[in-house]
């Protein structure tokens, strides 16, 4: 599988409450085109509680429905508060091997 | 943190304001002894939903404060502290701490930590022996001094949010991330609760926690991260490790009380909801009562009130154009068949219809219930009743009536000044009253009504009423009056509202604040209003305030006298027509009256009152009679013509650019384009009565701000050239007919009529005293003035611009301060002047 075929998400600099809702649709899409979906986390300076809950469910949503999920790149600051909300396992342990 | 919480701020403020509103109105109401639970419980809820709010919004000390409030109520209701009368009132002293500490945060202030010190001590030592709180400072205070320090190995912390706590501005990241830093955490998330991605919705919390901090690390510590969430979360907090040394304070969980509040969060809040109105229709009082910021807006709990006020104005404007157009309108004669005509006339009702519903609504929109002042006088006539000794019954009439904004705020102090004075100088002790023959508790009487036009506010006691020799001897002392002066009971009255004289034997700590009589007849007459005293010894005293309430659209009967024309309020106008009165006493001196319908009235002739000058002798036969109606009765009014039929006309107040003139409710726009004044018959008749007096206002120094520097605005005056603060210029205009108000001073030479806002026009030869020149003065300068905070217009009259107006330096011109030469015009309330 090649990054053409797959729904491309940039999460930006910034994944925080703001801006969930609006991530969500975008995700929300790229769900239901089927095919897989490349995270793009590697620029996350800024993250909190709901930008991180928004990442668990779509995964949790794509482990659901079959639907691949990728990373490509996941920033210190993202790694550093999966970890503290006790989500390195769902968010980036089973994809390590794409980062 | 994604949400910034200060956006919060303000809405927190005002929920707590209200919040403690609604303590304060029950406390007041809750008597020693037996107390229904569900009373003391509504308390609670109030105490409750501010430490809530404290807490998620950084405010843990006012949060910590609350708790211990909350404790007692807690303790009150169980059954486990009495209802005594020391409880109730510490807890009202605590919700004045609470208020102060809440408008310390809200100013960004730091409160006073004594006095919270104080009042925390006061309610701890109310608290029964085995209370958390008690034992919990116990417990910590032992641990401090004989630092024994039983170790915890850690504690299990179960942290599950309601699906509202990030909406709230919290951010379960950043409260584990604080976690983490006390000691080693193990952070297991739960996600039970995470829904299908379709039905997500990413501002709510899902996500759980249970966490596991390892180290010795105080309870207290952990508690605190938790405080901002307190009440949006569900935590249990157990230790674990050997010895488990946990201490016995711990606030109850959040989850509990709403457990206990029944049915969790939504019912929760319609009760708070309904609490709100019920304090609305209560005691709505202002928001910060210890607030006496003149520019902070007080919002009473009307969300109405919330309407930008240019909004309204803005509205207002509207009004005033529909109002011109459906006089236009009116007047249409032209050559349309009876079809248009028809049409015509349809569209006019309809306009009028519209007309009338949008003033009333901008009028609604203005209106706030005197309810909102009256919630004040419970709790000052507890506390000063309690203080002082002495047994009341406050009694209040007339809280539905409905007052305008600026009146609301205006009115509340000086009526709380007058309760005080009641409460302090006429309600006698128990004893005194006994002794006297009368019932041993006192009663104090507000009234709020609307009559002819006016409201009329009275505050009536039942106690000594006022000491007339010690007013005199007072006033003898203070050289306000001479020995050998002769006055009437109602002058030696009238005394007490000359600044400085006080007839109190001590300085109390209730009236001997340093505002006088003198500072509330001066709120009430910059509202326009008058205040007057009725006293009887040993029976009581009633104070009376009369505010003209104004309204912005009224019918008015168009009357002449010399060039000027006049509105009467058609309201006011008893008879109109050209009938004629059954006599007419002119005499020599004094007085002169009309017979009208049996009755004598007194006549005003409007062309002497006002002293109008053109040849027109003022004989009642040659003019035409109204008998009008105002508060102090009827009286015939000479003018000396009538104008047919009625007009509607949008009342401008004067003080919108000038000031209130006795008489004169504002000026209006007549259908013809020029500018009348709006008679005040009430005002007009007070005028009559005690004709006005000669205008002594002492002239200020001219120009004597010569140290201003460049950047003037230069005209000519005479054979001076003459510069003013070139940022107070708006517009240069040729002179325009004028309105000429009557009994000012020379040089104010009348009004302006300047795109629909009445400036008042100044004649600033005469003002400055310079010789009159030939020049007819056909410029005027437009100059926007700034006083405390209140903007207005003026028009100045000068001799003629000069070449390069703008910019002069102060070498070349003699500066003008005109804010100070026409301050005490303008502003007349304003300190310094």
């Amino acid at each position: 599988m090649t990054a053409a075929d797959a729904a491309v998400i940039n999460l930006g600099d910034r994944l925080t409450i703001a801006g969930v809702a609006e991530r969500r649709r975008e995700m929300s899409a790229a769900l239901d085109s089927g095919g897989p979906v490349v995270l793009q986390g590697g620029e996350i300076r800024q993250i909190d509680g709901a930008g991180l809950q928004l990442l668990a469910a779509l995964i949790k949503e794509a482990a659901a429905t079959g639907v691949v999920i990728r990373w490509d790149g996941i920033s210190d600051n993202l790694r550093q508060g999966a970890r503290q909300l006790g989500l390195t396992e769902i968010l980036i342990r089973g994809f390590e091997s794409d980062v | 943190m994604a949400i910034d919480v200060a956006q919060f701020h303000q809405v927190f403020f005002e929920e707590s304001f209200e919040s403690l509103d609604i303590m304060e109105a029950r406390l007041l109401i809750m008597e020693p002894g037996e107390v229904d639970p569900e009373e003391i419980n509504a308390v609670f809820r109030t105490a409750h939903s501010i430490k809530g709010g404290s807490g998620t919004f950084g405010f843990p000390e006012i949060a910590a404060f609350t708790h211990i409030i909350e404790a007692l109520l807690d303790e009150m209701r169980d059954g486990r502290t009495s209802v005594t009368s020391q409880c109730i009132n510490t807890l009202l002293r605590s919700v004045d701490t609470l208020r102060e500490m809440l408008i310390a945060a809200e100013e960004g202030k730091e409160f006073d930590r004594e006095t919270v010190q104080k009042r925390r001590d006061e309610l701890i030592a109310l608290l029964s022996e085995d209370s958390e709180i008690r034992t919990g400072i116990a417990a910590q205070g032992e641990k401090k001094s004989a630092q024994t320090g039983r170790s915890v190995a850690g504690w299990n912390i179960s942290f599950r949010p309601l699906p509202r706590l990030m909406r709230s501005g919290n951010d379960p990241l950043r409260i584990l991330r604080e976690l983490a830093a006390l000691g080693e955490l193990d952070v297991q998330v739960d996600m039970d609760a995470l829904p299908r991605f379709r039905e997500l919705d990413p501002e709510q919390c899902y996500l759980a926690w249970r966490l596991r901090l390892a180290g010795n690390i105080p309870r207290q510590a952990v508690v605190d991260l938790f405080a901002w969430v307190e009440d949006e979360c569900e935590l249990a907090i157990e230790p674990v490790g050997p010895g488990g040394a946990e201490p016995r304070y711990a606030p109850r969980a959040p989850a509990e009380e709403e457990r206990r509040t029944a049915d969790g969060g939504r019912r929760r809040d319609d009760r708070r909801q309904s609490d709100r109105r019920q304090a609305d229709r209560r005691f709505p009082l202002d928001r910060r009562r210890g607030d006496r910021r003149s520019g902070g807006a007080v919002l009473p709990g009307s969300s109405s009130m919330r309407v930008d006020l240019h909004k309204i104005n803005s509205l207002v404007s509207q009004v005033n154009e529909l109002v011109m157009t459906q006089t236009s309108l009116g007047l249409i004669d032209g050559d349309l068949d009876a079809a248009g005509i028809e049409r015509l006339r349809e569209g006019i009702n309809r306009l009028t219809s519209q007309t009338r519903m949008l003033q009333q609504n901008i009028m609604q929109i203005r209106q706030l219930q005197i309810s909102f002042v009256f919630g004040r006088f419970p709790r000052v006539v507890h506390d000063l009743g309690e203080e002082m000794g002495k047994k009341i019954e406050l009694v209040t009439v007339g809280d539905e009536l409905e007052v305008d904004k600026a009146v609301f705020e205006k009115i509340g102090d000086p009526l709380v000044h007058l309760v005080r004075n009641s409460l302090d100088h006429g309600i006698e002790t128990p004893q005194e009253r006994i002794a006297a023959g009368k019932p041993e508790t006192g009663t104090i009487r507000i009234e709020a009504s609307r009559r002819q036009g006016e409201f009329v506010f009275e505050v009536q006691d039942d106690g000594r009423g006022l000491d007339r020799e010690r007013i005199l001897s007072k006033a003898l002392a203070q050289g306000l009056v001479s020995a050998d002066q002769k006055l009437m009971n109602k002058q030696i009255d009238e005394l007490i509202f000359h600044p400085g004289l006080t007839t109190a034997g001590r300085v109390s700590d209730v009236s001997g604040r340093g505002v006088g009589m003198d500072v509330v007849r001066r709120n009430i007459q910059e509202l326009g209003g008058y205040i007057d005293i009725q006293s009887a010894r040993g029976v009581g005293s009633s104070i009376l305030i009369r505010l003209p309430s104004a309204p912005v659209v009224l019918d008015g009967v168009v009357v002449q006298v010399g060039a000027e024309a006049y509105v009467v309020p058609s309201g006011s106008v008893v008879e109109s027509t050209q009938s004629q009165p059954d006599r007419v006493d002119v005499p020599a001196a004094g007085e002169a009256c009309i017979g009208f319908q049996g009755e004598t009235l007194p006549l005003i002739r409007l062309r002497q009152l006002f002293a109008v000058t053109s040849a027109q002798a003022g004989d009642p036969a040659a003019g035409k009679l109204l008998v009008v109606e105002g508060d102090g009765g009827r009286c015939g009014l000479l003018v000396d013509a009538l104008a047919e039929g009625r007009e509607q006309v949008v009342v401008k107040p004067l003080e919108e650019n000038y000031h209130r003139i006795e008489g004169i409710a504002g000026a209006a726009l007549l259908s013809d384009g020029s500018v009348a004044l709006v008679l005040e018959i009430s005002g007009l008749m007070r005028l009559a009565r005690n004709r006005p007096m000669a205008d002594n206002r002492t002239e200020a120094d001219a120009a004597a701000d010569a140290a201003r520097g460049g950047g003037y605005f230069a005209f000519r005056l005479g054979s001076e050239i003459y510069g003013i603060d070139r940022a107070l210029v708006q517009e240069v205009r040729g002179r325009e007919p004028l309105t000429r108000l009557p009994n000012q001073p020379a040089y104010v030479k009348g009004l302006l009529n300047l795109r629909g806002s009445m400036v008042p026009v100044f004649d600033l030869r005469r003002r400055l005293a310079l010789p009159s020149g030939e020049s007819a003065q056909e410029t005027v300068v437009i100059v926007k003035l700034d006083g405390a905070g209140k903007e207005k217009m003026a028009a100045l009259m000068i001799d003629g611009l000069v070449d390069g107006a703008c910019g002069m330096e102060s070498q070349t011109v003699t500066p003008l301060d005109v804010e100070q030469l026409l301050g005490a015009d303008l502003f007349p309330g304003r300190i310094g002047e």
